[in-house]
C-alpha cells in the first residue's frame, strides 16, 4: 500500500522532513507494480548516516540495473518520526515510492556495525513483519543481511531468512534471478531458501543447528538441510574493472557527513593489522586501473555536481599508482574547482608532496592513526609504523602549512600495560611540540578495543569496563595540563556491548529483542544509547554479557562463526595471534613472500595491482 | 557577468532548508556546466547568493538567486540549461542580466508577502483578528538568536494584512536583514491575538519586495525601472 498522502500530512511536524521525501537527484523510480522482483534496501540508521555510506549506492545501482528488478531505500526513522508514524498508523515505508516495506519481495539490511542490531529489529517491527523468521508467511518479504557484521550474523540468526557473505555485485543478481524463477514456479516459501542456499556466499541460518555444552560453549554446528554446505564461503569480485560502479550516485538534499563523490581505488588490505576486521574479511587486494578511475571521476562529477572527490579504500596511499592517479585526476578536476581528499593516510608511507598535491584546491586537517603508544604494542597489533615515522610526517606537514593534527589510538589492546598508556601521552606531547612557534594543536581520540571475529584477536578477552575507564581516567589526568591537546574517548560500555554482539551467538536473540522492545534503538548515537535497557535485557534473559566480551577463548573452542569463511584460514589467524603475543611482526605479502593466509587459494582469486610488481 | 534568477520552491522542495538549497543550486550549476565564478583565496566558493531565507515548510513562487559567471551567457540559454538539471519542485520563472551597480539582493529585499491557509480560518475570525491587532502596540514572540531565546516585538514587523479568497490571509511581513518575522512566528502572533489555536497551516511566499525611493518594488520591477537599459531580461514560458 502507498502511504504518500498520510506521510505528507505529518511532514510539517517532524525534524528535518527532507529525510523522508526521497526524490533526490539520481534517485531511481521504477513502477512498483510492473516489476518482478522488488527489494527494499535498508540501512538500520537515520538518513544522514545511511547516505554517507558509499556501499549503499553500489547495492542500489546493482539491483536497479537489472531490468526486472527494483531497489527502493528505507532507513530508520528518527524518534520523533517513529512516534508520529505510530500515531497515524503509518508502517515503515520506502523513500522512492512511499510504499509499505512489507509489500516488497526482499528486504535487505546492510550491517555495518553491531550497535545497529536493535534498529534492524525495530525496522522489521515497524514494517509489521513478524520478528522471527520462522513466523513469516507468504505475505512477508524475505529478510536478508550483508556487510561486515554478516561474517558473524549469529546474534541475528533467528530474525533473518538469509545472509550474504562478501561482495554483492554478482551474487545479488543471482539472488534476483533465483527469486524470479521461484516466483514463476509457485513453490512454497522454503523452496526459495533451498535455492539460494546453493549459491556461493549465501547462508541460511535455519538450515543449521547449533548445540551447546553444559559449560555454555558450542558443542557443534551442523547443517540440517541437504542444500546447506558445511562451510559457507564468501563472494569476491576477481577483477574490479569488470564490475560496474555507480556513475550516477544519489545526491542527498540535506547535509550528510561526507558530501562528496567517492572513488573506490581497491578492495582488501594486506597490511595485516591484527585488530582490523576489514584487513582480513576483504582479502585479497584488487585494484582498479587509473584510466578507469579517471573516467569514473569525470562522469560522476558531471552527474552529481560535487566539488570534492574522495579516494576511498582501506589504505589509499597503498594504491600502487597513487601518484599517477592523483596527477591525472588533478588534470581533470582542478579546472573545475573540484578538490581531492585522501581519507586514510598512513604514517609510514606518508608523503608530503602527495598530501599537497591532493589538497590543491582546498586544505583539510591532517589525521594520523598510530593506534598504540609504544613500539612494542604497535608490533603486537602489527601496525608497522614507528614514532619516528609519525614525527617525520608531522614535521613535514607543519612545514607545508598544516596547523593541527588529529591522532587516533586504541586502548585495551591485548598485552597492554601502564607503559603503553603513558606512551600515548608522550607521543601526543612530542607531536604537539614539533611546532616551530610553540606547540601545535593536537586532538587525541581513543577508542576502546573491541575484539572482532575473523581477526587474530578473535580469541582475546576484552578489557572490562572498569579497566577501560581507569585507562581513560589516567589519560584524562595526564592531558589536563596541556591546553593545546584535546582528549576524546568513547564510552566504555558502548565498546563492551559492541564486543558482546560482535562475538555473540544465537542465544543473544532474546536479549536484542527485549532491549529493542524496551526502547533501545539507534544505539550508536550517544544521545540514544541507554545501558540500563540492555542490562535489564541481559538479566531477564539470564545471559552474562561478560561470557561474550571478557572471556579468553582457546583455539579448540568452536566459535559461533566457524562455519562461515572469509577465505582466511583459522590456523593462520591463530598463528598471527601467537605472533602478536610475541610482538613479532608479519610483513605485507606485497613487499615480501606469501604469508599463506589462505585467501587466494580458498577464493580462487589473486592480488591484483594495477602497476605490476 | 551578473545575473538574477527568479524561481519557485514548491512541492516537496519546501522541506529543503535554505542552507541545503544553496548546495542544491551549486551542484545544479555544476551539472549544467554553467561557468560559475569562484571567489579567490584559500577555500574558493562559488559566487551564488540568495534572497532572504525561506522558512522550512513554507513554499514560494518567488525566490531570487544572484550568480556571477565567468563568461557571458544569453539569459535564455542560462534559463534553459539550468532548468534542465534542476530537481523537481524548482522552476525557473525568469532570468535577468543585471549591471554591477544593482544592489545586493539580500541587502535590498525588505518584505515578503505570504499567503496563509488553515482549516481554522474563517472570514469572521480573520476580520476580527485584523481589527484587534491594529489596536495593539506590542505583541511579544520568542525568537532564537545565536542559541539564546530572545523576546521580540512582532507588531512593527507586520506591514499589512488582507483577506483573500474568502478565508485566506495575505500577510506582508518584514523579511530581511533589518528585521524579519517568520510565518511560524506570525502564526504565534495570530494565536495570541485571536485566542484561536492553529494546529495545521500552510503558507506560500508570493512576493518579495524592496524599498526603492519610497516605493515597494519587486526585484524584477527594480531592474525594469532602473537598469534594463544596461541589462537584459527573459521570461521563461
Amino acid at each position: 500500500m502507498n502511504y504518500n498522502e498520510k506521510i505528507l500530512r505529518i511532514l510539517p511536524l517532524v525534524q528535518r522532513p527532507a529525510r523522508y521525501i526521497g526524490n533526490e537527484v539520481n534517485s531511481i523510480h521504477k513502477d512498483f507494480n510492473q516489476t518482478e522482483t522488488t527489494m527494499a534496501l535498508a540501512f538500520p540508521d537515520i538518513y544522514e548516516i545511511a547516505m554517507a555510506y558509499p556501499g549503499f549506492q553500489i547495492l542500489y545501482n546493482t539491483v536497479n540495473s537489472q531490468p526486472q528488478a527494483l531497489a527502493a531505500r528505507v532507513f530508520a526513522p528518527a524518534l520523533d518520526m517513529e512516534r508520529l508514524m505510530n500515531q497515524h498508523q503509518i508502517p515503515l515505508f520506502t523513500l522512492e515510492n512511499h510504499q509499505a516495506v512489507r509489500d516488497y519481495d526482499l528486504l535487505g539490511f546492510t550491517l555495518q556495525y553491531e550497535l545497529s542490531y536493535t534498529s534492524v529489529l525495530n525496522m522489521i517491527r515497524l514494517s509489521n513483519i513478524p520478528l522471527r523468521a520462522k513466523d513469516r508467511t507468504d505475505e512477508d518479504p524475505f529478510i536478508m543481511v550483508g556487510g561486515p557484521c554478516a561474517f558473524n550474523p549469529e546474534p541475528l540468526a533467528e530474525f533473518i531468512d538469509f545472509v550474504v557473505l562478501g561482495e554483492a555485485e554478482e551474487v545479488l543478481v543471482e539472488i534476483i534471478k533465483t527469486h524470479q524463477q521461484w516466483k514463476k514456479s509457485g513453490e512454497a516459501r522454503e523452496s526459495f531458501l533451498e535455492k539460494v542456499a546453493k549459491l556461493q556466499g549465501v547462508y541460511v541460518p535455519s538450515f543449521y543447528q547449533v548445540s551447546y555444552q553444559q559449560n555454555g560453549l558450542i558443542s557443534e554446528v551442523v547443517p540440517i538441510h541437504k542444500s546447506a554446505p558445511e562451510v559457507v564461503l564468501k563472494r569476491v569480485i576477481k577483477e574490479m574493472d569488470k564490475v560496474s560502479y555507480p556513475l550516477k550516485p544519489i545526491v542527498p538534499y540535506i547535509e550528510v557527513p561526507h558530501e562528496r563523490m567517492v572513488l573506490e581505488l581497491f578492495r582488501g588490505c594486506l597490511r595485516g593489522c591484527r585488530f582490523c576486521q576489514a584487513g582480513f574479511i576483504y582479502r585479497p587486494v584488487r585494484e582498479r586501473s587509473v584510466p578507469n578511475l579517471c573516467s569514473q571521476a569525470e562522469q560522476i562529477m558531471n552527474n552529481t555536481g560535487y566539488d570534492e572527490v574522495s579516494l576511498m579504500s582501506l589504505s589509499s596511499t597503498d594504491y600502487s599508482a597513487v601518484h599517477e592517479l592523483v596527477a591525472e585526476l588533478n588534470r581533470i578536476l582542478v579546472p573545475e574547482n573540484v578538490s581531492i581528499s585522501l581519507p586514510s593516510l598512513r604514517i609510514d608511507n606518508y608523503d608530503i608532496e602527495l598530501a599537497q598535491e591532493v589538497q590543491k584546491v582546498r586544505k583539510r586537517g591532517l589525521t594520523l592513526a598510530p593506534e598504540a603508544g609504544t613500539q612494542r604494542l604497535r608490533d603486537v597489533i602489527n601496525k608497522q609504523v614507528t614514532s619516528e615515522d609519525l614525527y617525520t610526517a608531522v614535521s613535514s606537514a607543519i612545514e607545508a602549512g598544516w596547523k593541527r593534527v588529529k591522532l587516533y589510538f586504541m586502548i585495551g589492546l591485548p598485552t597492554e600495560t601502564a607503559e603503553d598508556i603513558d606512551g600515548i601521552y608522550e607521543l601526543a606531547l612530542k607531536t604537539a611540540n614539533l611546532g616551530r612557534h610553540g606547540p601545535i594543536n593536537v586532538t587525541v581520540s581513543t577508542a576502546g578495543f573491541v575484539p572482532k571475529p575473523n581477526t587474530p584477536f578473535q580469541w582475546a578477552a576484552q578489557n572490562t569496563v572498569q579497566e577501560l575507564e581507569s585507562k581513560q581516567h589516567q589519560l584524562k589526568g595526564l592531558f589536563r595540563r596541556h591546553r593545546y591537546i584535546k582528549f576524546n574517548y568513547h564510552e566504555a560500555r558502548v565498546s563492551f556491548l559492541e564486543a558482546v554482539l560482535a562475538r555473540g551467538d544465537r542465544r543473544l536473540a532474546d536479549v536484542i529483542e527485549q532491549a529493542m522492545l524496551a526502547g533501545a534503538r539507534l544505539d550508536s548515537w550517544d544521545e540514544h544509547f541507554d545501558w540500563q535497557l540492555w542490562q535489564q535485557a541481559f538479566e531477564d534473559s539470564g545471559i552474562d554479557p561478560a561470557f561474550y566480551a571478557s572471556r579468553q577463548r582457546s583455539y579448540s573452542e568452536i566459535l559461533p562463526w566457524d562455519h562461515l569463511s572469509c577465505g582466511v584460514d583459522k590456523e593462520y589467524l591463530w598463528k598471527e595471534y601467537l605472533n602478536a603475543l610475541e610482538a613479532a611482526v608479519t610483513v605485507d605479502c606485497r613487499q615480501n613472500n606469501c604469508t599463506f593466509c589462505g585467501a587466494c587459494p580458498n577464493l580462487q582469486a589473486e592480488v591484483l595491482l594495477t602497476k605490476g610488481e | 557577468m551578473r545575473y538574477w534568477i527568479k524561481f519557485t520552491k514548491e512541492g516537496l522542495q519546501k522541506y529543503i532548508s535554505h542552507r541545503d538549497m544553496l548546495k542544491v543550486m551549486n551542484r545544479t550549476m555544476k551539472r549544467a556546466r554553467i561557468p560559475i565564478a569562484f571567489s579567490q583565496g584559500f577555500n574558493p566558493h562559488a559566487l551564488i547568493s540568495f534572497s532572504t531565507p525561506l522558512e522550512l515548510g513554507v513554499a514560494s513562487i518567488t525566490e531570487f538567486m544572484g550568480v556571477h559567471l565567468t563568461q557571458e551567457l544569453e539569459t535564455e540559454e542560462l534559463a534553459r540549461s539550468f532548468q534542465l538539471h534542476l530537481p523537481p519542485g524548482f522552476v525557473i520563472i525568469s532570468v535577468m542580466k543585471v549591471p554591477r551597480t544593482a544592489p545586493k539582493l539580500m541587502a535590498w529585499i525588505g518584505f515578503g508577502v505570504y499567503q496563509i491557509k488553515s482549516d481554522a480560518f474563517t472570514a469572521g475570525l480573520l476580520k476580527s483578528f485584523i481589527g484587534d491587532i491594529s489596536k495593539q502596540e506590542e505583541i511579544t514572540v520568542l525568537k532564537y538568536s545565536k542559541k539564546k531565546l530572545k523576546k521580540i516585538n512582532a507588531k512593527p514587523l507586520i506591514k499589512q494584512l488582507d483577506i483573500v479568497n474568502g478565508n485566506e490571509l495575505q500577510a506582508t511581513l518584514q523579511t530581511g536583514q533589518s528585521g524579519n518575522l517568520k510565518v511560524s512566528q506570525f502564526i504565534e502572533v495570530f494565536e495570541q491575538v485571536s485566542g484561536q489555536k492553529i494546529e495545521e497551516w500552510s503558507a506560500t511566499r508570493i512576493k518579495l519586495l524592496g524599498l526603492e525611493q519610497g516605493d515597494l518594488l519587486s526585484p524584477v520591477a527594480l531592474i525594469h525601472q532602473n537598469y534594463l537599459k544596461e541589462g537584459s531580461f527573459c521570461q521563461v514560458k
